[in-house]
């Protein structure tokens, strides 16, 4: 038994390759009138290993949801192949292509009168027999995925009179109750809440690592990818994928690429998206990082920019403070005090600084 | 899997039910009409015992038993066409009557007859039940029974194609509507060349009557609802994945293509063949679905179709039995008959579902 070699060697071999794939529809009438195969994205060459967490992000309309698609065997791809664990995945019968991957779609749907014990349980539909009788091991396997999707509780109710949220838990608990190799979920966190979200994420990665699952899910909440993922795809609007650990890509820019748009631009400082591109003015900030850190976030919304460490070129100084249970902020205009100073807020020239008892206070003086 | 709500003893409990329910209203079939034949005399003469009036024998063999055979053999082909169809179009009011399919059987039994008949005699008198035994030959039978399938199943291939376009299910209802009038028209075209008393003979087949039906004509029709019901049989299992939709029953492995053409198959055999014989009969393909589904609590086709099947044969002899009421002269139309049980349960399935799929 050396369970950390077999984890070595699961994880060198990619459970999921795609090589050369072009995604997208076939015969599509254009204006025209002409029939022709509209690509969506082309030429992806693609790895998915076992025991990841892979989150797949991109612009609306940039094709996530027929990768997805795509990659379930749910469409076939205009070009290049995909290969499920060396083999190739066109070729398996739709019986062992649903024991070897499952999927959750964003479309809502009504289910008839259905349980939500009965709905997870058609997850072992490629599992079982032409009657579909379940064995004691497929109703541990619906137990399993129904509490791994936090729907345990809910297996008596009609699947119909459940809300959004509940809903998508307990679609990703039949997905789970298939038990497949790989997980693809379309925006599995659409209609979650925050804790929800971060919950989910956190299940998904889980499973990822403890049941050796490969899991690629598509989202728009970058911040959340980005924390979670083991890698992420990132798929530019005019086609074209960029992979990679979510540090690396922010650090490369790549995510700026993909995402940035007009005034809205991703700052790899903070990990955010900063809404003011070029602000006119610039803040000195120091003093209690955490008061620090809120300030500037109020700073940014009323259009000012952060200036550099040394506060070179900052038309403000402020220094925020924490004491005695309250908090204090030292607002000093600079421009008017010496050139020569570079660093303002400690020089004793020019005029004193105003004292500000509440953020909001402070808000109401930069606004001016 | 277990779809039901409801445990497993209360699932037998209800099938046995069903069973007793059945076999009782069938003995009451045979017992009841304008002659009154007491229900120990009817059930052993059935038995093989002679009556103690040979009249009651004749009528028992003749006319009730096949009569009663008829009743279940259509009741519960019809039930399960219109389960089958009601997960295959994911739309809780399709149906084989509500979607053109038993006008399209109409039409193929028409056309097939006016073939026949510009040698024979005129097409409603064919379509009309004493025609229908004049045909007489079993190969005659089948070919007329061939015809309604076909017809069913091309109107079928038509509201199948378009669903896949249309995503709306009131459309697609219309359609389906549109697709039995458009039938129902050319019906009316071919009756154009018949005489007033064969259109006559023609309307009242389009009431619904399983009186006509002969023993010659039995085996045509068991052959046909029983191969219905195996094609349905084996596609209980896919069918509980199509609840998810099309997409999710893919990416479970239920190979579409082939479920298609099955389904198709299955459910043109079974409305077709039942149309052919005892004209189209209303409401039962579109209720009794929903009858079974409330009564088991449960949307599992592994207990849907035996219950659609038994449901629907009961439902069927009751509405025999209401429609030539004990003491009445003259037989009530079956279809008016059916469509008192039926709509109520239509509207009340449009009442409990806000509206129909619409997007």
């Amino acid at each position: 038994m050396n369970p950390g070699n077999s984890k070595d060697t699961l994880a060198s071999a990619p459970r999921l390759r795609a090589e050369g794939l072009a995604v997208g529809y076939r015969s599509v009438r254009s204006a025209s009138g002409r029939t022709q195969d509209r690509r969506v994205v082309s030429g992806l060459d693609l790895e998915l290993r076992a025991g990841e967490l892979v989150c797949l992000l991109g612009p609306n309309g940039a094709g996530k949801s027929t990768l997805l698609r795509t990659l379930a065997g749910l469409q076939t791809p205009l070009a290049g192949r995909i290969l499920m664990d060396g083999m190739d995945f066109a070729g398996l019968p739709p019986e062992a292509r649903a024991r070897k991957s499952a999927i959750v779609l964003t479309e809502r749907m009504d289910a008839g009168n259905l349980t939500v014990h009965a709905l997870a349980a058609l997850g072992r539909h490629p599992h079982t027999g032409w009657m579909g009788r379940l064995r004691e091991s497929d109703r541990a396997a619906v137990r399993r995925g129904l509490e791994a999707a936090g729907a345990w509780e809910l297996r008596e109710r009609l699947f119909d009179e459940l809300s959004d949220g509940e809903k998508q838990r307990v679609m990703l608990a039949r997905a789970l109750a298939q038990e497949p190799a790989l997980l693809l979920l379309d925006e599995p966190t659409a209609f979650l809440d925050l804790p929800r979200r971060v919950e989910t994420m956190r299940s998904l990665r889980m499973l990822a690592r403890d049941q050796d699952r490969a899991v690629l899910l598509s989202t728009h909440d970058l911040d959340l990818a980005m924390r979670a993922a083991d890698r992420l795809w990132l798929l530019a609007p005019g086609g074209g994928m960029r992979c990679g650990l979510p540090e690396d890509l922010a650090l490369s820019g790549a995510i700026g690429e993909v995402f940035d748009q007009g005034d809205v631009a991703f700052d790899p400082t903070s990990g955010q998206f900063r809404i003011h591109g070029h602000p006119e003015k610039l803040v000195a900030l120091s003093g209690d990082p955490l008061l620090a850190m809120w300030t500037a976030r109020m700073l940014e919304r009323e259009g000012y920019g952060m200036a550099q460490a040394d506060g070179a070129g900052a038309a403000f100084a402020i220094v925020a403070e924490s004491r005695g249970g309250s908090s204090y902020w030292h607002c000093r205009d600079t421009v008017s005090a010496e050139p020569g100073s570079p660093h303002p807020v400690s020089g004793a020239a020019g005029p004193g600084p105003e004292t500000f008892a509440s953020l909001e206070a402070l808000a109401a003086h930069m606004r001016l | 899997m277990i779809l039901s709500r409801v445990s497993a003893v209360k699932t037998a409990i209800a099938f046995a039910a069903l069973v007793a329910g059945l076999a009782g209203l069938f003995c009451l079939g045979l017992a009841s009409g304008s002659v009154a034949i007491p229900l120990r005399e009817a059930i052993g003469s059935i038995c093989g015992r002679a009556a103690a009036d040979p009249v009651w024998d004749h009528i028992l063999w003749q006319i009730r038993l096949p009569r009663c055979l008829t009743a279940v053999l259509a009741g519960a082909a019809l039930a399960l066409s219109g389960l089958e169809m009601q997960t295959l179009f994911r739309n809780p009011l399709a149906g084989p009557y509500s979607m053109g399919i038993s006008s399209g059987a109409t039409l193929g039994v028409a056309l097939a007859v006016l073939a026949g008949a510009l040698a024979g005699p005129g097409l409603p008198t064919a379509l009309g039940l004493p025609g229908m035994t004049a045909l007489g030959s079993l190969g005659a039978q089948a070919g007329v029974a061939g015809s309604a399938v076909i017809g069913a199943a091309l109107v079928m291939l038509l509201v199948l194609a378009v669903s896949r376009r249309v995503r709306s299910n009131s459309t697609l209802l219309i359609l389906g509507l549109m697709f039995g009038q458009m039938t129902g028209a050319l019906v009316s075209v071919l009756q154009a060349f018949s005489s007033s008393e064969q259109i006559r003979a023609f309307t009242f087949w389009t009431f619904g009557s399983y009186a006509g039906v002969t023993w010659a004509q039995l085996p045509v029709l068991a052959a046909a609802v029983l191969a219905g019901v195996a094609m349905a049989a084996v596609c209980a299992k896919p069918l509980n994945a199509l609840l998810l939709g099309w997409t999710y029953a893919r990416s479970l492995g239920v190979p579409i293509q082939g479920l298609r053409v099955l389904l198709l198959a299955s459910t043109s055999l079974l409305a077709g063949a039942v149309t052919a014989f005892c004209g189209p009969v209303a409401f039962l393909g579109l209720a009794v679905p929903h009858l079974c589904r409330g009564l088991f609590r449960t949307a599992d086709h592994r207990i849907l179709i035996p219950a659609c099947l038994l449901l629907g044969a009961s439902l069927s002899l009751a509405s025999d039995l209401v429609s030539r009421l004990p003491g009445a002269d003259r037989a009530l139309p079956l279809n008016a008959v059916t469509a008192l049980i039926g709509a109520p349960v239509v509207i009340w399935v449009l009442l409990r579902r806000p509206a129909p799929r619409d997007d």
